[in-house]
C-alpha cells in the first residue's frame, strides 16, 4: 500500500503545481453491445486538446477549470456523439456510441474525424478497421487480418499466398504478433494460406511499425496488437458464416447484463470430409476456438479472462515431388485485470500462458526435413497510464516471461522404403530462459504544435549463466504545420530475444524458434524514420510520406550447406551478420464516403551481411522486394451491394543461381559431370509478383418464414483475377541426355473463385 | 445449392495443386574463370586437368569444348622440370575425349613440386609436397541397407588404420571393369560407345574425411557404389591419403552438391584456393594404399 501511495505521489507531482485543473475520464462503448472501442476519439475543439481511448477503451484529459466544455467523441463506423459538461470538478463518463446505419447515408461531423494520424507524436502505427478487412476479396472466402496487413506500406508479403509479413526489412520473426497480449509465435492455417485469426472474434488490430512506443519491446520490426471483443453486455448475439473451406459460429451475451459478457468464437475446416472421397493422401484440417469473458466488479475493477486455441493438421502430396505433413497449433490464454487509481491512474495487471508447437515434415525431390519447434510462455505483467496536468500522459511497467523451448531438426535423403521419420518432443533438450523488462514512457504535448513521445525501454534476459540487459532509448517527435499538416520524425532501439532462424532455401515455411544464449546474441536494431502527414477534406482523407532507415545487427542464418541431423547442435550452424534496410513509403487512405480504401507504395532496399557468407560481401535479404504497390477498394453500389478489390505489384524475390559451371574430368559420375561456381547470394530474382483480385457482397435484413428476422451476407469472390502464374519458387535441375541445366518455376495459386455466406441474429 | 457448394470445394482444392513449368531466366553475369585439378603421387607421371569454366547456362557441355589447348604446364622440383603435353584418352562411358596434360617424369617421394600454368597471358601458380604416408587398409565388407546423410543405400565398408600423429585426410577408391550391364547410381548411362566391350572404371567416394578424434585409430568408411554391380563383380580398392588442398576442394564439391539435391539446405559457394580469385581447382599430392580384393556379395 505503501509503494502505491509512493508512486500515486510521484506521477501526480508535476499536476500538483496546476492545481485548477480537472480531469474528465472514462470509457467509450458501443452503445448496443457495450464493447470497448479501442481507439476512439476524445475531442475538446474548444481547447484544441483530446484523447484517444486506450485498447480497453479508456480515456483521461485533463482540462484547465472552466464553466462549460464540449466533447466530441467520434469512432469510425460509428455515429459522432457531442457532450457538454461542466469541468470544475474531476468527471468520470461512460459514452455510448450508436452505429451508423449505413454508410450511404453518412452523417459525419467532419472536424471530429479522428486525426492522430496528424496530431499525435506516433509514427509507423496504423489501425486496421475490422470493417476493412471484412470487405476485401479473400481467398477462398476466407478472411484474413494478415493478409489485410501486407497491403499496408512498409510490408511486404511472404510467400505466395501465404499470411508471412516482413516489416521495413525485418525478418518473419521480428514481428510480435499478440492477441489479447499473448504471444502467437505461429500465426497460419495450413501452409500459411489463412492467418488463425476468426475475424468474428476480434474487436481490434494495430500495427506498429516504427516509433515504438516504450511499453513495446521484444521484437525489431513491427508489434501487431490484435484484441478480442469482450462480448455484447446487452444481448445475445449469434453470427456466422460458410465458407468454401470452412464454417464458423460466434455466440455472445450477457451473463450479466451492463457488468459480464461472454464471447465464444469457432471455426473449423471441413476440407478433410470432403477430400475423403476424392484423395486417399491429402488432408486438410484446421480448427481454431476463441472465447473470452469479463466482468465489471465495480467502477474502478474490470476483470477479463480470454483463451484461444487453433491447430492444424495436414498431409498433401502435390505436384513437384513436394510433399507435406505438418501438426501445429498455438494455445492462449489470458487473465487480466484493469484498475482505476482515482480517475488519473489506470492500471492492467496481466497473467499470460501461451503454447506453441510445431512438427513439420516436408519432402521434395527425394529429399525430406523434419523440425519440430516447441515452446511454452508463462508472462506476468503490469502497466500503468497516468495522466498528469494537462500535458502528459505517463506510461510505466514492467513484465517477465519464462521461455522453455524445445528445438530440433534433421534433413537427409529419403529412405528406399520411404520410412517417415518423426521427432519425439521429450527426447529433445529443453532450452530454458528468463525475459523481462522494465520500461517507462510519457507522451508529452509541448504546445499545440509540438508534441514528443519519449521513454525507455530496459529489457533483460538469461539463458543458463548468459545473462543481456540493454538500455533502449525511444523517441517521436510532432511538429505541426497546420492543423492538417504535420512533420514527425522518430527514433528507436530495440532487442530481441527469440530468433526464427530461417532457411532461404526452403520453399516451405521450415523455420525453427531458438532462444539468444551465449553463442547466439540478441538482435538488435536501430530505427530512425521522417514522415510528413497531411490530411485532405477535413480528415476522409489521409495521407503520409514516410523515410526510414535501420540497422540490425546479430542477424541468423544457417551456415552454407548446413545438413542438419537430429544430434546436430543447432547453436554450432548457425551464422551472424548484420542487416540494413531504407526506403520511402508512401500513404493515401479514403476513410469515408462511398468509396474508401487505400493506395500505399514503398520503395525498399533491404541488404544482409555476414561474415561466413557470401564472400563476406554484403547481398539482398530474400525478402528483399524493391516496388510493392498495393491498391485496395471498396464502392457502396447500393444500400445493399458493395464491390471490393484490390491489386498488389511486387518485385519479384531474390534467389541464388549459379553463375559459372565447372567440368569434372576423370570421375565424373560423382557430381553429375560439372559443379556449380556461385559468385554471389540471392543474385536473381523471381518475376514480378502482380495480382488483381475482385469481390462482390450483397448484405441485408431479411426475415425466415417471415418471422425471424436476420442480417444475411452473400459474399462472390475471384483471387487472382486474371491467372497469373506467379512464382512460388524456381528450382534447376539437369537433363540428363544433354547435360543442360534447366530453371523451372512452381506457381502455387491461379484463379481462384469463392463464395461465402455469413449470417448475424 | 448443397452441390453448388461441393461443385467450388472440390474445384478450388483443384487449383492450389500446383503448376510448374520450365522458364527461362536472367543469368547473374559471369566472368569466365579456368578449373586447374592436378594430382601428384609418387611414382606416377604427373597429371593436370585444365579447361575453362562457361556461364552456368552455357550451351557448351562437351569436354573438347571446355578444355584449354595451347596452355604451357610445367612441374618442377629441385632444378628439374617437366613439360606436360596435351593428350586424351576416349571414355567409353562417357562416350566422348577425356583431355588433360600429361607429365613425362616420375613424381619423387618427400619433395616439392611447383606447378606452373601459363594461358592466355596468365600464369596460375601452386604447389604440393609429396610427403604423405598412406594408410592400411584392414578388412572390407558389404552393408545392404546403410542410412546416412546419402539416404538408405547399400555400402562397401572398409576398415583401415590412420596414420599416427599428423593431421591426415582421407578419401575411398575402387578400380574395376565394367561391362554394358553397368549404370550409374542414380541414372541410366550411355551404352552406344561401350559396346561389348570392357571398361575399366575408377569409383571413387564423393565424401572425403578427415581423421580428427581418430588419431591413430582404426576408421570405417561406408561408400555408396556409384555403378551397379552384380554377384561376384570384383574390385581393387584403394583408400587415398590426399593433402590439405584437395580434401579443401573435394569437401566443398560434397556439400555443395548434397545442398544442390536437397532443397532445405542452402548452396554452397566455392571459396578461393591454391590459385585465389584467378582459377578454381588445386594441385595437390595423394598416396595410394595398398589395395585389398572386394567381391560384391550381391
Amino acid at each position: 500500500m505503501q509503494l502505491k501511495k509512493l508512486i500515486y505521489l510521484v506521477i501526480m507531482l508535476p499536476s500538483l503545481a496546476f492545481a485548477q485543473k480537472s480531469t474528465i475520464s472514462g470509457y467509450v462503448k458501443d452503445a448496443g453491445s457495450k464493447e470497448a472501442l479501442i481507439g476512439a476519439s476524445v475531442l475538446i475543439p474548444s481547447l484544441k486538446t483530446g484523447a484517444s481511448t486506450n485498447q480497453y477503451g479508456y480515456f483521461t484529459i485533463t482540462v484547465p477549470d472552466s464553466d462549460t466544455i464540449s466533447i466530441v467523441i467520434s469512432y469510425s463506423g460509428y455515429q459522432p456523439s457531442l457532450k457538454q459538461i461542466m469541468s470544475r470538478k474531476d468527471i468520470q463518463l461512460d459514452i455510448l456510441l450508436q452505429p451508423a446505419l449505413n454508410s450511404l447515408n453518412e452523417v459525419v461531423v467532419n472536424a471530429s474525424r479522428n486525426q492522430d494520424n496528424v496530431n499525435k507524436a506516433q509514427m509507423g502505427v496504423i489501425d486496421i478497421p475490422i470493417k476493412a478487412i471484412k470487405d476485401l476479396p479473400v481467398l477462398l472466402g476466407e478472411r484474413d487480418i494478415l493478409k489485410t496487413i501486407q497491403l499496408l506500406p512498409g510490408v511486404q508479403a511472404g510467400q505466395e499466398g501465404t499470411s508471412g509479413f516482413y516489416v521495413r526489412g525485418g525478418n518473419l520473426d521480428q514481428n510480435l504478433i499478440q492477441m489479447d497480449e499473448a504471444t502467437v509465435y505461429n500465426p497460419n492455417h495450413l501452409f500459411g494460406l489463412f492467418s488463425t485469426f476468426n475475424v468474428n472474434a476480434i474487436n481490434s488490430v494495430k500495427l506498429i511499425k516504427g516509433g515504438f512506443p516504450s511499453e513495446y519491446g521484444g521484437r525489431l520490426s513491427s508489434i501487431l496488437d490484435i484484441k478480442m471483443k469482450e462480448g455484447n453486455k446487452t444481448k445475445f448475439q449469434t453470427e456466422g458464416g460458410i465458407g468454401l473451406i470452412s464454417a464458423n459460429l460466434t455466440f455472445q451475451g450477457p451473463l450479466q447484463k451492463n457488468k459480464s459478457s461472454f464471447i465464444i468464437s469457432g471455426r473449423r475446416s471441413y476440407l478433410d470430409q470432403l477430400l475423403k472421397q476424392a484423395s486417399k493422401t491429402t488432408t486438410y484440417r484446421f480448427y481454431d476456438l476463441n472465447a473470452k469473458m469479463n466482468y465489471e466488479l465495480g467502477e474502478k475493477d474490470h476483470v477479463f479472462a480470454s483463451f484461444f486455441k487453433g491447430n492444424d493438421d495436414a498431409a498433401y502430396t502435390g505436384a513437384n515431388s513436394l510433399n507435406y505433413g505438418t501438426n501445429f497449433g498455438n494455445t492462449t490464454a489470458t487473465l487480466r485485470w484493469n484498475h482505476l487509481y482515482g480517475n488519473k491512474i489506470f492500471s492492467n495487471t496481466s497473467l499470460i500462458y501461451n503454447d506453441y508447437h510445431l512438427q513439420l515434415g516436408t519432402a521434395q525431390n527425394n529429399y525430406y526435413q523434419v523440425l519440430y519447434t516447441g515452446i511454452k510462455d508463462i508472462n506476468a505483467k503490469t502497466d500503468f497510464t497516468a495522466t498528469s496536468g494537462s500535458d502528459h500522459t505517463i506510461k510505466f511497467g514492467a513484465n517477465y516471461i519464462y521461455h522453455t523451448l524445445y528445438p530440433g531438426a534433421m534433413s537427409a535423403k529419403m529412405s528406399k522404403t520411404g520410412k517417415k521419420v518423426v521427432i519425439n518432443p521429450d527426447s529433445l533438450t529443453k532450452r530454458l530462459s528468463n525475459e523481462g523488462a522494465f520500461y517507462i514512457n510519457d507522451d508529452y504535448q509541448v504546445s499545440n504544435r509540438f508534441s514528443v513521445n519519449f521513454g525507455l525501454r530496459v529489457p533483460f534476459f538469461s539463458a543458463g549463466t548468459k545473462t543481456y540487459s540493454f538500455i533502449e532509448p525511444r523517441l517521436t517527435t510532432r511538429f505541426s504545420i497546420n492543423d492538417q499538416t504535420s512533420i514527425k520524425a522518430s527514433y528507436t532501439q530495440m532487442n530481441q530475444f527469440m530468433h526464427l532462424v530461417p532457411s532461404s532455401t526452403a520453399s516451405l515455411p521450415a523455420d525453427i524458434w531458438l532462444s539468444s544464449s551465449l553463442k547466439i546474441k540478441p538482435q538488435t536494431s536501430k530505427q530512425v524514420a521522417l514522415g510528413l502527414f497531411k490530411n485532405f477534406k477535413e480528415n476522409e482523407i489521409e495521407t503520409s510520406v514516410e523515410v526510414y532507415y535501420k540497422t540490425m545487427n546479430n542477424q541468423v542464418l544457417f551456415k552454407e550447406g548446413t545438413q542438419i541431423l537430429l544430434n546436430t547442435s543447432l547453436d554450432d550452424i548457425l551464422t551472424f551478420g548484420k542487416g540494413k534496410s531504407y526506403g520511402v513509403e508512401f500513404f493515401a487512405k479514403k476513410n469515408f464516403g462511398r468509396l474508401s480504401g487505400w493506395a500505399s507504395y514503398t520503395l525498399s532496399k533491404s541488404t544482409q551481411q555476414f561474415p561466413d557468407l557470401n564472400f563476406g560481401n554484403s547481398f539482398p535479404a530474400s525478402f528483399d522486394r524493391g516496388n510493392n504497390l498495393s491498391l485496395v477498394a471498396s464502392y457502396n453500389l447500393t444500400k445493399n451491394w458493395t464491390l471490393s478489390a484490390d491489386f498488389v505489384y511486387y518485385t519479384g524475390r531474390p534467389y541464388t543461381l549459379p553463375a559459372g559451371k565447372v567440368l569434372v574430368n576423370g570421375d565424373g559420375s560423382l557430381y553429375d559431370n560439372y559443379y556449380s561456381d556461385y559468385t554471389s547470394r540471392n543474385n536473381s530474382r523471381f518475376s514480378a509478383y502482380n495480382r488483381l483480385d475482385f469481390s462482390v457482397s450483397n448484405k441485408k435484413q431479411v426475415k425466415l418464414f417471415k418471422k425471424f428476422a436476420y442480417e444475411r451476407e452473400w459474399s462472390f469472390g475471384l483471387y487472382n483475377v486474371y491467372n497469373r502464374a506467379n512464382p512460388y519458387f524456381v528450382y534447376l535441375t539437369t537433363d540428363p541426355a544433354t547435360k543442360q541445366p534447366q530453371a523451372k518455376q512452381v506457381s502455387l495459386l491461379p484463379i481462384v473463385p469463392s463464395i461465402s455466406f455469413n449470417f448475424k441474429f | 445449392m448443397k452441390q453448388i457448394f461441393i461443385f467450388f470445394s472440390v474445384i478450388s482444392v483443384g487449383f492450389i495443386l500446383s503448376c510448374e513449368k520450365n522458364i527461362t531466366v536472367s543469368p547473374p553475369a559471369y566472368n569466365n574463370k579456368v578449373s586447374i585439378t592436378g594430382f601428384i603421387e609418387p611414382d606416377s607421371i604427373p597429371v593436370v586437368y585444365f579447361n575453362r569454366t562457361v556461364p552456368y547456362f552455357d550451351k557448351a557441355v562437351k569436354k573438347n569444348e571446355l578444355m584449354i589447348r595451347n596452355a604451357l604446364i610445367t612441374i618442377s622440383s629441385n632444378g628439374s622440370t617437366d613439360k606436360l603435353s596435351l593428350d586424351s584418352v576416349f571414355d567409353k562411358i562417357d562416350c566422348q575425349f577425356d583431355y588433360f596434360y600429361n607429365g613425362h617424369n616420375k613424381i619423387l617421394a618427400n619433395t616439392k613440386y611447383d606447378l606452373t600454368i601459363i594461358s592466355e597471358g596468365k600464369t596460375y601458380i601452386a604447389n604440393a609436397v609429396t610427403n604423405l604416408f598412406a594408410p592400411a587398409i584392414d578388412s572390407v565388407s558389404y552393408v545392404s541397407n546403410y542410412n546416412d546423410l546419402y539416404g538408405e543405400h547399400e555400402g562397401v565398408v572398409t576398415y583401415f588404420k590412420d596414420v599416427p600423429n599428423q593431421v591426415n585426410y582421407y578419401r575411398y577408391e575402387m578400380i574395376r571393369s565394367a561391362d554394358t550391364s553397368i549404370m550409374k547410381a542414380e541414372a541410366t548411362i550411355k551404352r552406344a560407345c561401350l559396346g561389348k566391350d570392357t571398361v575399366t572404371v575408377h569409383e571413387i567416394g564423393r565424401a572425403v574425411f578427415e581423421d580428427v578424434g581418430k588419431e591413430g585409430k582404426q576408421i570405417t568408411i561406408i561408400v555408396e557404389p556409384a555403378y551397379s554391380h552384380k554377384k561376384g563383380t570384383k574390385g581393387r580398392i584403394f583408400i587415398q591419403s590426399i593433402d590439405k588442398n584437395a580434401y579443401v576442394f573435394f569437401s566443398q564439391l560434397d556439400r555443395q552438391k548434397l545442398a544442390q539435391f536437397n532443397p532445405f539446405v542452402e548452396p554452397v559457394f566455392l571459396q578461393e584456393g591454391q590459385f585465389g580469385n584467378k582459377a578454381i581447382g588445386f594441385f595437390a599430392a595423394k598416396k595410394n594404399s595398398k589395395p585389398i580384393t572386394f567381391t560384391y556379395p550381391e
